[in-house]
């Protein structure tokens, strides 16, 4: 995903955002940076539970769970995930975690997280992701088990060792080429004439 | 099932205006100037976290002690708000802890001593202007030396 340029202005007033930490110095520290990013709506809370609450009637832009809490933080995106009926199932979740070991990474991606972000969150870090967020275009991907944001990021095919199971995956092997190869000229005429540089 | 795939609308995408609103230089001053609201109350945490680490660190004899986890979740307390106001080598040795713990829990086996190392860094990078730079990389050094056996 391409970086966003330098002059890129954001407006964040309109956007709503769920916090849910699991103390009140991460709670407050992350509230702050939301206010100096410009956001006037943001939902902070300590529990999941208040938290699952509010997003049964009230529609987020962006929800930031807490990864430390535990099960409880897993169990709240998934199930949001499963509940089409939810105004915030398809919203961007960024689960933030502390010491975390890859199993609970393992955890956080398959629950149906759009990201997962290490601790501690600087106002950078928040806004980097942020803009990544926002320029996400990965697919959402619904079924039997996993539903949420694609989990290939990256463009490398099928997960190793397995088939593919989209129709638009290619298999690893590479077949045999078909026709000519292409000319010099051919190629060059593929890529954007620049001017050369002459000491 | 059939595995349904889309393209959700994407909500953020909205926030984004080339036309207004704050650029990202203004957006992180702005960010860095409520935070010092609460610079203090964070520290305060972090204090009280360092603080229930030694206490609650000479007690732990074994890496099932629920003790353990508290000093794991404290670390953790750190380490999420420590880097935030400028003590980043603080938050280092509170996930150096965190590590060591996942890793003694790993061996099934407590080693005090290990765990007390990291006591007194914290205490050291709490104040790492007291200390000179060269002392301060060498523990760091240590606390990863520290790390390497407790794998082994």
């Amino acid at each position: 995903m391409a970086k966003p340029p330098s002059n890129t202005k954001l407006n964040l007033a309109k956007a709503a955002v769920l916090i849910v930490q699991n103390n009140q110095a991460e709670l407050d520290m992350l509230g702050q940076v939301f206010m100096g990013f410009g956001i006037k709506t943001a939902r902070k809370y300590l529990t999941v539970i208040e938290a699952e609450s509010v997003a049964r009637t009230m529609e987020f832009d962006l929800i930031v769970m807490d990864g430390d809490i535990g099960d409880e933080a897993f169990d709240f995106v998934w199930r949001l995930r499963r509940n089409s009926g939810s105004p915030n199932w398809l919203a961007p979740i960024l689960l933030v975690t502390g010491h975390t070991p890859p199993s609970a990474i393992k955890r956080a991606r398959d629950c149906g997280a759009s990201y997962v972000v290490a601790k501690p969150i600087t106002p950078k870090v928040l806004l980097d992701r942020i803009m990544w967020l926002a320029r996400d275009q990965r697919d959402f991907v619904e079924c039997e088990t996993y539903v949420g944001p694609c989990r290939r990021v990256k463009a490398y095919g099928p997960p190793p060792g397995m088939a593919g199971r989209r129709k638009d995956d290619l298999p690893a092997e590479v077949g045999r080429p078909v026709g000519p190869d292409m000319g010099q000229a051919e190629i060059d005429a593929l890529l954007t004439p620049r001017r050369a540089a002459v000491a | 099932m059939t595995a349904r795939i889309f393209k959700p609308d994407n909500r953020l995408a909205q926030v984004l205006s080339l036309t207004k609103g704050l650029t990202t230089q203004q957006a992180l001053g702005a960010a860095a100037d409520r935070l010092e609201y609460v610079r203090e109350a964070s520290l305060g945490e972090v204090d009280r976290a360092v603080q229930e680490i030694a206490r609650l660190s000479g007690q732990v004899t074994s890496p099932d002690d629920p003790a353990a986890q508290e000093v794991y979740a404290a670390a953790n307390r750190v380490l999420a708000l420590a880097g935030v106001f400028g003590l980043s080598e603080l938050g280092e040795v509170a996930f150096s802890l965190c590590e060591l713990i996942t890793r003694l829990r790993a061996k099934g086996q407590w080693n005090a001593p290990m765990v007390m190392v990291h006591v007194d860094a914290l205490y050291v990078m709490r104040s790492p202007d007291d200390h000179a730079p060269e002392r301060r990389d060498a523990l760091r050094t240590g606390l990863g030396r520290i790390l390497e056996a407790a794998l082994a």
